[in-house]
């Protein structure tokens, strides 16, 4: 039986990840035919599910004016849009550290204002929750999260809405260009069965898999960076409940709502990343595995050292359970800790792009490139 | 089994490179993680060596939690013992100095903090130091003992095993019992004076404290030696330059007893100097040779030198405040 209904689409939008469908949803206003490429059996479940959840206004970002300024200025958009997987009733605290860290309070208050992120005093009751000796100061910052799971309810509506055709636990294996301008992607079912479908455009999205495809396919590869990451999902005393804990800037952790499973996640600027390494257009191997390792918990680590900072932390319980996916950032921002979006056009091939998403509430940034793209032909 | 509910910190402070200082943490790395589950190594570099920094970034890669933290420029060793105290996250940390403690030592005072809530200090061989600062220490000690009846552990070092606890209240403390701590470490007295401290919170007892502490570091920092080497070198100075006096005069004077140009008390006194140049010199020519042949190497505790650890089985504590 075959993936997909034709043989033939206007575009081909390999990853069903937030900025695999969206690019989609936002193509289709456009293009007839389009296809969405997932291996999974669920869109959304790997990066767009396993993350902090937090829709960024900026306040993450104090030494990248351009981040911080572009979460700022999609932030509302974002809360818009997809206003029935924000979570509003949250409050999120930064709190500026006294020891290691990148900034002081004065340069975050100061940042914030040029960023057009807004910044309140806490309740007095909030600061309780802090070690003064090293905390500097602390914010209520205007910040919400989302549902991962609701969030992919809204993108999957959109999709059926715009007649996006959709092949779930398919893997693109090797994408390669024809003589008629076309591309053809090869794909494959969890059954092994392989099946060749052709596009006028296809958008590479699978973010921790570009290099794979792009390897697989004898292309060229990016310069990528990865971490193994491990955000841990934990119980919160009551309390911690309903808001968000983050400490700057730094080797500092978070403490964030998770709503799509009801926990909490606890990350740790030094213990998520449980490992990293980089790929690079010179070596045409790339190393990310296909399948997510096992790997044994931080969480000791991460509470442990939160606790400097939060003693209240001794009471954050472990579920037992993480989230764990393959972060993979441009090598070239991490001195700044920026989080542009890549968007690489004609990978080896014309009309073959690839998309390496970044933040989900940027996702309107790269929507605009892609329309200047598409209308500068 | 590994221990699983014990988190352990183990801080290295290193002021100067060693070449087997990545060994000394491989062989620490691979000892810690078979026992243990939840560890981590802090070591803080203060040498403002950059041979430091990039077998720092090899040993990260093949070190399982292992962290290193770097002075942006060679300060103080309080200061780098804050900034590692400041960070650790263990339940207990211990301080070890690589050149003097032994990895099997530093395994043994965490068994046996984790057994008891005890502190304890380690201990070190005392040839590594010279007969002049070897006898100031030991004036000290008395004089501690007698007049302050403190027993100060002669051999010390920086090997100790202080709870968390303790810790971050000296940490958290006023300036005061911060500097206490952090020179106490230094000094290879943690735990006995601290908790006195902290029982006895009077203004005078904290004062007294100070007293001690002061002696301590006075000697444990050559104080002395400096200034008996001050005050020989100037000595030697002037006696240089009588000699030459002494020469010229000799020799204008040929005929006469030295006692009949300068008379006796002047002839006596610059004998005197003589024997001290000659006593400063054998001092320096000791160290000098000590300098010469001495590498550092981990001290392997053994059958011969187990009485070491005597504080270990609890059977002699090092530092006793009566
Ligand atoms: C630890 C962590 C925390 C984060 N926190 C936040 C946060 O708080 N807020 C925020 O905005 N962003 C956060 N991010 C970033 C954000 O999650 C990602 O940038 C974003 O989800 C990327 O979306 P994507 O669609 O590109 O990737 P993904 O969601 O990973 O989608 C890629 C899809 O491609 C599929 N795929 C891969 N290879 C193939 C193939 N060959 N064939 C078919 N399908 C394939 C995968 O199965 C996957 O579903 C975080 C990221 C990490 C790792």
């Amino acid at each position: 039986m075959a993936i997909l209904h034709r043989k033939h689409f206007d575009v081909i939008v390999i990853g069903g990840g937030f900025y695999g469908c969206e690019i989609a949803n936002f193509l289709s206003l456009q293009f007839s035919h389009i296809a969405v490429i997932e291996q999974k059996d669920a869109l959304l479940s790997r990066a767009s599910f396993s993350n902090q959840a937090r829709i960024h206004a900026g306040h993450h970002y104090p030494r990248n004016l351009r981040t911080a300024t572009r979460s700022a200025i999609n932030y509302p958009h974002f809360i818009a849009d997809y206003q029935r997987a924000v979570i509003t009733n949250f409050d999120s605290y930064y709190a500026i550290s006294r020891l290691n860290s990148k900034i002081n309070a004065g340069q975050f208050r100061l940042f914030m204002q040029r960023a057009g992120a807004r910044i309140a005093q806490p309740q007095p009751k909030v600061l309780n929750y802090f070690d003064s000796s090293i905390i500097e100061d602390v914010f209520l910052a205007e910040e919400s999260i989302f549902d991962a799971t609701v969030l992919k309810e809204i993108v999957l509506e959109k999709m059926i809405q715009n007649k996006i055709a959709i092949a779930l636990q398919t893997t693109a294996i090797q994408v390669s260009g024809l003589a008629d301008g076309k591309i053809s992607v090869l794909l494959q079912d969890v059954h092994g069965a392989t099946e060749t479908i052709t596009a006028d455009r296809v958008y590479n999205c699978t973010y921790s898999g570009i290099n794979r495809l792009l390897a697989d396919s004898g292309l060229p590869l990016l310069s990528l960076k990865y971490e193994l990451t491990e955000l841990a999902l934990v119980d919160v005393p009551p309390q911690f409940e309903n808001i968000g804990i983050t400490v700057m800037c730094g080797p500092f952790f978070s403490l964030m709502p998770f709503p799509a499973l009801q926990k909490h996640t606890l990350s740790h600027v030094r213990y998520t990343p449980h490992v990293e390494w980089q790929d690079s257009p010179q070596d045409m191997h790339t190393h990310v595995p296909l399948a997510l390792p096992e790997a044994r918990s931080k969480f000791v680590y991460m509470q442990r050292d939160g606790m400097r900072y939060v003693p209240a932390l001794k009471d954050v319980v472990y579920s037992g359970e993480s989230l764990w996916e393959f972060k993979t950032i441009l090598p070239v921002t991490e001195s700044d800790d920026a989080r542009p979006i890549l968007f690489k056009k004609n990978c080896g091939i014309k009309n073959f792009h690839a998309v390496l998403g970044s933040k989900i509430d940027n996702i309107y940034d790269i929507l605009q490139e892609i329309q200047l793209d598409i209308t500068s032909l | 089994m590994k221990i699983e509910n014990y988190f352990i910190s183990v801080l290295i402070v290193i002021n100067k490179y060693h070449k087997e200082f990545d060994c000394y943490i491989a062989d620490l790395g691979d000892s810690l993680m078979s026992e243990y589950e939840n560890y981590e190594i802090v070591f803080v570099d203060n040498t403002d060596d950059i041979l430091v920094q990039k077998e720092a970034q090899e040993l990260l890669q093949k070190i399982l939690n292992l962290r290193f933290l770097r002075l942006s420029k060679k300060q103080g060793q309080n200061r780098a013992f804050r900034l590692g105290l400041e960070n650790v996250i263990g339940d207990c940390v211990v301080v070890v100095a690589p050149e003097n403690d032994s990895v099997s030592a530093v395994l043994e005072i965490i068994a046996e903090r984790i057994k008891g809530d005890r502190l304890l200090v380690g201990v070190t061989p005392p040839t590594d130091k010279s007969v002049l600062y070897r006898a100031c220490l030991a004036l000290s000690s008395w004089y501690c003992k007698k007049f302050l009846h403190v027993k100060i552990p002669v051999h010390a070092t920086t090997l100790c095993a202080i709870g968390r606890p303790e810790m971050l209240v000296a940490l958290k403390d006023d300036d005061v019992s911060r500097e206490f701590l952090l020179t106490a470490i230094r000094n290879g007295l943690p735990y006995e004076l601290f908790q006195y401290h902290k029982q006895n919170n009077a203004e005078s007892d904290l004062k007294k404290l100070f007293g001690i502490m002061y002696e301590v570091v006075f000697v444990r920092s050559f104080q002395p030696l400096r200034i008996a080497r001050s005050i020989s070198f100037i000595m030697s100075a002037a006696n240089f330059i009588l000699l030459c006096v002494w020469v010229l005069a000799a020799a204008t004077h040929s005929g006469q007893s030295l006692s009949d140009v300068f008379g006796v008390p002047f002839f006596l006194i610059n004998m005197t100097v003589l024997f001290l140049i000659l006593g400063v010199g054998a001092e320096y020519a000791e160290r000098i040779l000590y300098r010469l042949t001495y590498k550092p190497k981990p001290y392997i505790i053994n059958e011969e030198n187990s009485h070491v650890l005597g504080f270990i089985n609890g059977v002699q504590r090092n530092v006793v405040i009566e």
